[in-house]
């Protein structure tokens, strides 16, 4: 039975331990408190005349850094302050869902054609066509792709910067030794060598992504698509017959492909950059992707880099088809603060200058989206004159119609890699997976009529 | 005093009676709490559940269109599977994670050396951000790099690599290791903890009168973790059912709908697509299981209660 | 009467009297196994953040390697600013539980312990905001945060952190108040003391090991919470770990090196409070052994 005295000692137990614990929390509520009130004296608002610009973190970390020194040096050379956030696209594109409905834009943003096209009906973007004008006269001209994907309605509402693309990268000393002069020209070419030249388990012949998580093979398996004269939608961006031979060939392609055992057997796990991986740790011989593991190479194993070819995406029977789409591009968007907006057109001027934009290139990748730029040194380089010349001729999503929110939705999907891993993984005949991936296409299309 | 208040409406706090005086103290101490929960949820869950109904789309002007989310959501190709997928990692999960966290804490609730530091290194999954610990375990598991390949043909017990996030019948395995893994911290501290509350008296009663070890734990240290282990368990049941990073870095639901769940739906459709009318459904779909599973182990709660009082 | 403050003295517990053999050694081999499953991948963690580049790729790879860098944690701290993510991280963090802690510890107290109509109602209800789920709930919360003006700064993540820690918090505590018989209260009541006064000095502190419990918990969630930080601040200056970690996947290159560095920058802080919170727990330890 508790008495008195059990609860005296209790009490001054508790009390010794009570104040202990009073004492060390209000410590810590005071240390932390501290850069919590130097915080909201530091809130920024977003009037005032400090510029926001959202970029994007991209895979030459070099480039990134170059581009964020010279926004500031414009800065300070304006005498104005400004905001530069640098993420990877997927959270600038997270980021911008959440100001567009709190209409809270930042002042410039770094769009890629993706977010361009998933945001351009939501009015945010502003009228670019006079700086557009500007800056082709300046360079000789825009590349197509890049124009093709920014214009609507006869005018240009935000600024292509750069245009890549994804090629095959594959392993020349490899075909070399096995006396394949040259890059394969068509699918089963490549298939063909693949199979030959490889040396499983060490090295496989194929790295594309089976798997919902590599959604460069999306790309890849879109354009071995289109190049076996299959398509979702017709020329006007509607929806086409899905289910026609061609279609059925291409998925079969596919099918074969996986029957011949030149994908690693991982390849139904790998996500973006697992590709990668296997070129850089030598386990696979040809790859689809932009040219990241080029920068990797550059920096991690300088010595592989001559090893490394760079070809054209390869022919089926009813064509050849390269992608192009912006990887970076700036907006002005519509925060309706005019002398913000003009500020903002300076700071392009800026960076589409002769040297800033030259430099730009020469450390990032991809092709520059203006024509005035070919007779630079870096393109002696075959690596990198390849992504030069699909800069040019690339496609964009959507073909054979023009890019649109269906298209783009129906990709996100990853329509082609489910119907590849469903023949992969679980055996489904090609007729099935087509029957699914016409059932996808409905589903999507009949959203958007 | 009663006869007084029956008679009288008392208005002033030191006339009420002390039934009413309980009242206001307990309405005022969550008063804090609430303002926190209802300021910030209450317009978002309206919001989200308005939504469910539009076709509203970032950016643009949402139009009302009733149902159709809803049974355009259950034609959802996959949907049976997706659901599978959820309650089975969520249930697997829970499950392994209690096993695993309440074996841990009888453990670390004896004596021995060094008991304060591996404490603390035990603790440390739950300390990794999610996603880290999905990269970090991806590697492991990768086909062509990864540790577990490398030690198992090392060791000569397979001769091929075995890709476990892209096999169909590992993957899940892989993905509700990781979620396994990082999660059991939770239940083993919080239990142990609870164990610091059952009086050793007790124990010391049992062992005299000749109770074994196994039977200790099932008589004494069980019911004596009752509420805990229902509330850990809830908790994490929720949690895990709303897992999204992980199975995002390691598989991206892959492959082929393996490890699909339902936050990947809300994912993809709401923030890959900006699609949050559909997004929203699928929340709302989630909630009466959510909802009925709380409203179920509070109950069980609550009766427990009222049994002792 | 059982214990002292001075020594926590070995608890009869389930196991028995620690002095069977074999008892020790289902102890200790259990310990061994979940100590190395559990730092097999952390291991892998620390040994990257302090391994060359060419440790992180490839097949050349050591499990022991034989070259220790301190590079990764130069460029982690000097070049991808995780000191400054380190230190944002904690004030949000500390602030958040400090805040929930003491909403909480109310709150469970007035549903544990006092009776008034609606009360079990109230309990649940206080679980119901996990329904709406973080994909969804940012962009409202955004929207709340602009209106308060609170947007890229740490009061927003402090306050919308609340969203998830308030239910957890409160519902841990009901669990460990509950575990509490209530008839200490009840005397010290009858001694005179308050409710809240026998709240104060007697049932706390008999629920610190609970209590400590769900502080940490409270500021490891606060700690590893990733998309509001992410949509909510925009300045790197306040920017948190988590958001800066997944700032080193750039495209489909991650860079293992800074990250891995920048992670166990991540464990340490939560590693050390959890080292203090187990004194805290020792000597509730201590403490609960007075009793009856």
């Amino acid at each position: 039975m508790p008495t008195k005295t059990m609860g005296t000692v209790l009490t001054r137990r508790g009390m010794a331990r009570r104040t202990l614990l009073k004492t060390v929390g209000v410590g810590l509520g005071a240390i932390s408190l501290a850069p919590v009130i130097s915080a909201c004296g530091m809130i920024p608002g977003m009037g005032g005349d400090k510029m926001t610009i959202w970029t994007d973190a991209t895979f030459a970390p070099p480039s990134d850094d170059y581009q964020t020194e010279e926004i500031n040096k414009w800065a300070k050379s304006k005498n104005i302050e400004v905001e530069i956030t640098r993420e990877t696209g997927d959270n600038v594109r997270q980021k911008l869902q959440a100001a567009i409905e709190s209409k809270q834009l930042p002042d410039v943003t770094q769009v890629d054609d993706g977010r361009f096209t998933a945001f351009y009906p939501a009015g945010i973007f502003t009228d670019h066509s006079a700086l557009f004008a500007e800056f082709g006269k300046q360079w000789g001209g825009w590349y197509k792709p890049g124009e093709r994907i920014v214009t609507r309605d006869g005018k240009q509402w935000m600024l292509p910067y750069s245009i890549d693309s994804n090629l095959i990268l594959y392993r020349k000393d490899i075909l070399e030794a096995g006396g394949v002069k040259e890059a394969p020209k068509t699918w089963d070419e490549l298939y063909d060598v693949a199979k030959k030249l490889q040396t499983p388990p060490n090295i496989y012949g194929v790295g594309f992504q089976f798997s919902k998580a590599g959604t460069d093979a999306e790309s890849t398996f879109g354009l071995m698509m289109l190049s076996y004269g299959a398509s979702i939608v017709k020329e006007d961006g509607k929806l086409g017959t899905v289910k026609s031979p061609e279609m059925l060939a291409f998925l079969t392609r596919i099918k074969s492909s996986w029957d011949m055992g030149v994908y690693p057997p991982g390849v139904t796990g790998w996500d973006n950059a697992a590709n990668n991986t296997s070129l850089q740790d030598e386990k696979t011989i040809f790859i689809h992707n932009p040219a990241s593991p080029l920068v990797w190479f550059r920096t991690n194993k300088p010595d592989m880099l001559p090893k490394i070819g760079v070809s054209a995406v390869p022919a089926g029977p009813k064509g050849q088809f390269n992608t192009a789409y912006i990887r970076d591009g700036f907006a002005i968007l519509n925060t309706g603060n005019q002398k913000r907006m003009d500020l903002s057109k300076e700071l392009m001027r800026h960076l589409y200058s002769k040297d800033v934009y030259r430099k730009w290139i020469e450390l990032a990748f991809p092709s520059p989206a203006v024509a005035g730029m070919e007779d630079m040194e870096i393109w002696k380089n075959p690596q990198r004159k390849g992504f030069l010349d699909a800069a040019k001729t690339g496609i964009l999503q959507g073909h054979p119609g023009p890019p649109s929110q269906a298209y783009s939705e129906f990709t996100n999907r990853q329509p082609l890699i489910s119907a590849a891993a469903r023949m992969a993984v679980e055996g489904w005949t090609a007729e099935q997976a087509l029957d699914e991936l016409a059932k996808t296409a409905e589903d999507v299309f009949s959203k958007y009529k | 005093m009663s006869v007084q208040s029956a008679v009288l409406r008392p208005t002033r706090y030191r006339d009420m009676t002390a039934r009413h005086k309980e009242w206001v103290l307990g309405y005022a101490m969550l008063v804090p709490a609430f303002t926190f929960i209802i300021g910030l949820i209450a317009y978002p869950a309206a919001w989200a559940m308005y939504l469910s109904f539009t076709d509203k789309v970032i950016g643009q002007q949402e139009t009302f269109v009733g149902f159709q989310n809803y049974v355009w959501l259950s034609q959802w190709p996959n949907f049976g599977r997706m659901i599978w997928n959820t309650a089975l990692l969520a249930v697997v999960g829970v499950a392994l994670k209690a096993f695993i966290g309440m074996t841990m804490a009888l453990a670390l609730n004896e004596q021995f050396f060094g008991r304060t530091v591996i404490r603390a290194l035990l603790f440390l999954p739950w300390t990794v951000p999610a996603f880290v610990a999905g990269l970090i375990w991806r590697w492991m598991y990768d086909d062509q790099n990864g540790l577990f390949n490398w030690a198992l043909m090392g060791m000569g017990l397979i001769s091929e690599p075995v890709s476990w996030l892209g096999d169909i019948r590992y993957a899940m395995g892989a993905v509700m290791s990781v979620v396994v893994w990082k999660g059991f911290p939770f239940f083993a501290i919080a239990f142990l903890a609870g164990m610091q509350g059952i009086p050793s008296e007790q124990y010391e009663a049992a062992e005299v009168d000749g109770a074994s070890a196994w039977q200790r734990f099932l008589y004494i240290t069980l019911p004596g973790l009752r509420h805990v282990m229902l509330i850990t368990c809830m908790l994490s049941l929720i949690w895990t059912a709303n897992t999204f990073d992980l199975v995002f870095i390691m598989t991206r639901g892959g492959p082929s709908n393996a490890t699909e769940v339902f936050t990947m739906l809300i994912y993809d459709q709401g923030i890959r697509n900006g699609r949050i009318g559909e997004a929203s459904t699928a929340a709302m779909m989630a909630m009466p299981i959510f909802a009925g599973l709380i409203i179920i182990l509070t109950h069980y709660l609550q009766d427990k209660d009222e049994e002792r009082a | 009467m059982q214990g002292t403050l001075e020594v926590p003295v070995q608890k009869a517990s389930w196991l028995g009297p620690a002095k069977g053999r074999t008892k020790r050694y289902i102890v200790y081999a259990t310990v061994a196994f979940y100590l190395f499953v559990v730092l097999l991948p952390l291991y892998w963690m620390f040994r990257s953040s302090i391994a060359e580049n060419d440790q992180m790729y490839g097949t050349a790879i050591e499990f022991f390697p034989k070259k220790f860098t301190l590079a990764q944690f130069d460029a982690a701290i000097n070049k991808w600013r995780f000191g400054l993510y380190l230190s944002n991280s904690v004030a949000v963090g500390l602030v958040t539980t400090v805040l929930t802690t003491v909403m909480a510890t109310l709150a469970a107290y007035s549903l544990v312990r006092l009776r008034f109509p609606g009360r079990a109602a109230l309990a649940r209800s206080v679980l119901f905001v996990y329904l709406v789920p973080g994909g969804l709930l940012f962009i409202p919360l955004f929207m709340i945060m602009q209106r308060l003006g609170l947007l890229n700064s740490q009061l927003a993540l402090v306050i919308s952190y609340q969203t998830f820690a308030i239910p957890f918090c409160t519902w841990m505590l009901i669990g460990y108040f509950k575990g509490i018989p209530p008839e200490m209260e009840e005397a010290a009541q009858i001694d005179g003391a308050s409710r809240l006064q026998s709240m104060w000095l007697v049932l706390l502190p008999m629920a610190a090991p609970g209590l400590v419990a769900a502080a940490v918990f409270t500021f490891t969630l606060a700690w590893n919470e990733f998309l509001f930080a992410l949509v909510f601040i925009t300045s790197d200056s306040f920017r948190t770990l988590p958001v800066g970690l997944a700032g080193l996947i750039r495209g489909d290159i991650y860079l293992w090196g800074p990250m891995m560095a920048g992670s166990v920058l991540a464990a340490i802080p939560v590693m050390v409070l959890y080292t203090v919170a187990n004194k805290m727990l020792v000597q509730g330890l201590a403490a609960g052994a007075v009793k009856g």
